[in-house]
């Protein structure tokens, strides 16, 4: 017993589950460093580069932003450092620093301090931060722009200037990685394999990830349908990686329903709205732009009950 | 949870245990109770040793009082005691009035005085804590001749009523003399007015409810014609039939617990229970489990914003969103609580067990159910 025959009292339960959400951040800080690295594999060090500008900028204002406020820097949650990583996926090679460090900046201060932390954003930071590069300085995020200086092909941007007929990538160059990308979703195998660990490690839901992928295949498949000559199939859609890349963003608990059934919904109407995004407008990829517009509908579907209130006995 | 329940698993291998006499017994004195007797004042099992309006603390062995504070008294037992021993009471053959009383001056408060508007009298076997869904089927096996002296009792105070229990589905309880009928099919059960009107099929007036324990209590003081000076406690994995008034030291020691190695501890299951701040006191009458956590054992609590996971919400049993409701009570945004169905919370501590940023989620709900009962007009 502790002095004073003193014991330490908690309100009850007791007991608890060992699942945290410390370690759910970790799980997650651990899936984007595994998608940086398989980036700066395939990249080299201008990949290196970016992520390392865009991590560190990011840890350093969440932890200006913190000390700004007058509290304690929680920087041990990985979330800055997830984020900071995360953002950098999502570009090309190739992107000015000083791009990449606004865009990580913006982030970290409007995407989730200017909220008073993770857990009350509304939308996740990263695509706070990709729509203010995307807005302000859009022209750096086409992998096509540095295709003049190798001989790989990225198929959206293929897909965009020349139609579905110019890409003549195979399904192992995707999974390998032969192919031109943003940093984080060169190698398809990887992408599947880091998503698989966050859906078993639970930081991903299953409906979420369902829902999107039968929302983009459903859609692109009618795209596809209404005219093959412009719409790629949905095979092709999926295979890119990017799309796929996005559902690490679909992880932010504060900005996605909380239910499985509206998560699902959820995730089919975010799919829905990727698509709508590539085939009406001149965005290269509008995944990410699309998971931006899809957190305003999250609480909506968030109103959905599966569960009636029994008021007690189950 | 499977794996979390393994560690109140008692059933198994658990006979009751009787345990030796302690060199002193002690009653605490909390929630309201007023000493009864002086020091140096002679005891015998039976006597009144504190009241609180009308319910008694009774001594529970022959002794002589050592010591009386604000917070509790002492009783070194002396075998013998000059003082006459109290005989048995006839509790059978007492007035229907009479028997209430007693029942109520033993702490048993849910029964109904008047007994004629009683229907239907459903005994309670669907807890909602972990400890207390392993402690009834122990009672139906170990103690049934007790609890059938019991529900002669009911049936002597409410004649005219039906008696049924309710268990849980596939718990293979049968019992002689009432109706069991299986109602609810996973942890955490419960049994709220809403069931109640659901097993009777009709609006739940006239519905007396009673906890399988509180039957078992009535039972014990049928059988013996005495007061009720011993409770079956789940001591963490062993069962005792243990005095009230033991030592929580002793009785630790006892069943080989190390007394220096716990760091906190909890009365009445690990999942709803009531903390304990120290060990100095001795087992109350309503006392049913005791769960001792060693420092490394006792849980995180945080006060980490909630993530809206919604974990919480997956596993309430009401349907209640938790998610919702836990950030509006503490936000002491009561209003809006019970909006999201506060009241129908069963206080099962689910979602506080599978929060993800461990907030005292329960406590939350509790002071926000405390405000707005304030907030009724009737107080
Ligand atoms: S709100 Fe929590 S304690 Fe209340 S019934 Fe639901 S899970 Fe149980
Ligand atoms: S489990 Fe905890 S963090 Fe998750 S929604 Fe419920 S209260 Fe919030």
């Amino acid at each position: 017993m502790s002095t004073n025959n003193q014991l330490y009292v908690i309100p009850s339960p007791y007991l608890k589950a060992p699942l945290s959400y410390n370690r759910m951040m970790l799980d997650k800080c651990l899936a984007v460093l595994v998608l940086a690295l398989s980036g700066i594999y395939f990249w080299g060090m201008p990949a290196l580069v970016t992520v390392l500008c865009s991590a560190l900028v990011a840890l350093v204002t969440e932890y200006t932003a913190w000390k700004f406020m007058g509290k304690e820097p929680k920087l041990q949650d990985y979330s800055a450092l997830t984020i900071g990583i995360t953002l950098a996926l999502f570009l090309p090679i190739g992107v000015p620093l000083w791009v990449v460090a606004l865009g990580s900046i913006f982030a970290i201060l409007f995407g989730k301090m200017a909220f008073g932390g993770i857990a009350y954003t509304p939308f996740p930071p990263v695509a706070v931060g990709y729509a203010m590069i995307n807005a302000a300085w859009g022209k750096y995020l086409s992998p096509g722009d540095i295709a003049i200086e190798t001989e790989l092909v990225d198929p959206l941007t293929e897909l965009k200037s020349f139609g579905i007929d110019s890409i003549e990538l195979t399904f192992t160059d995707y999974i390998m990685g032969n192919q031109l990308a943003v940093i984080g979703a060169t190698s398809l195998g990887v992408v599947l394999a880091v998503l698989a660990f966050l859906l078993v490690r639970r930081v991903l839901s299953i409906g979420i990830a369902f829902g999107y992928v039968i929302g983009i295949t459903l859609f692109s498949y009618l795209a596809y349908m209404s005219d093959p000559t412009l719409y790629a199939d949905p095979g092709f859609i999926l295979s890119t990686g990017t799309v796929l890349l996005c559902l690490v963003l679909l992880t932010d608990f504060a900005t996605i329903p909380t239910s499985c059934l509206s998560r699902t919904i959820y995730g089919f109407a975010v799919g829905a709205i990727v698509i709508f995004l590539r085939c009406y407008t001149e965005l290269f990829d509008g995944a990410i732009l699309a998971i931006l517009l899809g957190s305003f509908l999250s609480p909506y579907c968030d109103m959905i009950r599966i569960k009636k209130l029994s008021k007690g006995g189950y | 949870m499977k794996k979390t329940l393994q560690r109140i698993d008692y059933t198994a291998s658990t006979k009751i245990q009787v345990l030796e006499p302690p060199s002193y017994y002690t009653f605490m004195l909390d929630a309201g109770y007023t000493s009864a007797v002086k020091k140096k004042e002679e005891v015998v099992i039976g006597d009144i040793i504190a009241t609180c309006r009308n319910t008694h603390l009774y001594s529970s062995c022959n002794g002589i009082v050592e010591s009386v504070s604000e917070k509790a008294i002492k009783i070194t037992p002396h075998e013998e005691s000059t003082k006459e021993q109290i005989s048995p009471l006839s509790f059978k053959t007492m007035e229907r009035s009479a028997q209430i009383e007693y029942l109520e001056a033993n702490g048993i408060d849910s029964l109904w005085r008047n007994t004629k508007n009683v229907q239907v009298c459903i005994i309670n076997a669907l807890p909602t804590d972990a400890v207390a869904v392993q402690y009834m089927p122990f009672l139906f096996a170990e103690e049934k001749e007790t609890l059938e002296h019991g529900i002669e009792t009911l049936r002597s105070l409410y004649p005219s009523a039906r008696i049924r229990c309710a268990v849980p589905k596939n718990a293979n309880i049968s019992m002689q003399s009432v109706e069991v009928v299986e109602y609810a099919k996973t942890y955490p059960y419960t049994l709220t007015p809403f069931v109640k009107q659901e097993l009777e099929g009709q609006d739940a007036l006239g519905v007396l409810t009673l906890s399988l324990i509180d039957l078992w209590r009535i039972g014990s003081i049928a059988r013996s014609g005495k007061p009720l000076t011993e409770t079956i406690l789940v001591v963490n994995n062993a069962v005792v039939r243990c005095p009230v008034g033991y030592p929580l030291t002793s009785l630790l020691e006892r069943l080989s617990i190390s007394v220096d190695s716990v760091a906190g501890a909890v009365s009445n299951g690990v999942m709803n229970g009531e903390p304990l701040c120290t060990l100095e006191g001795g087992v109350l009458p309503h006392f049913y489990s005791l769960h001792t956590f060693k420092k490394e054992e006792i849980p995180p609590v945080t006060d980490d914003p909630c993530v809206s996971c919604g974990f919480c919400t997956s596993v309430c049993p009401v349907g209640i969103r938790v998610h919702l409701l836990n950030q509006y009570a503490e936000r002491t945004m009561f209003e809006a609580c019970q909006e999201e169905h506060l009241e129908a919370c069963i206080e099962c501590g689910m979602c506080d067990y599978v929060c993800i940023t461990k907030r005292p989620i329960m406590q939350y709900i509790r002071n926000a159910k405390q405000h707005t009962k304030k907030m009724l007009p009737m107080g």
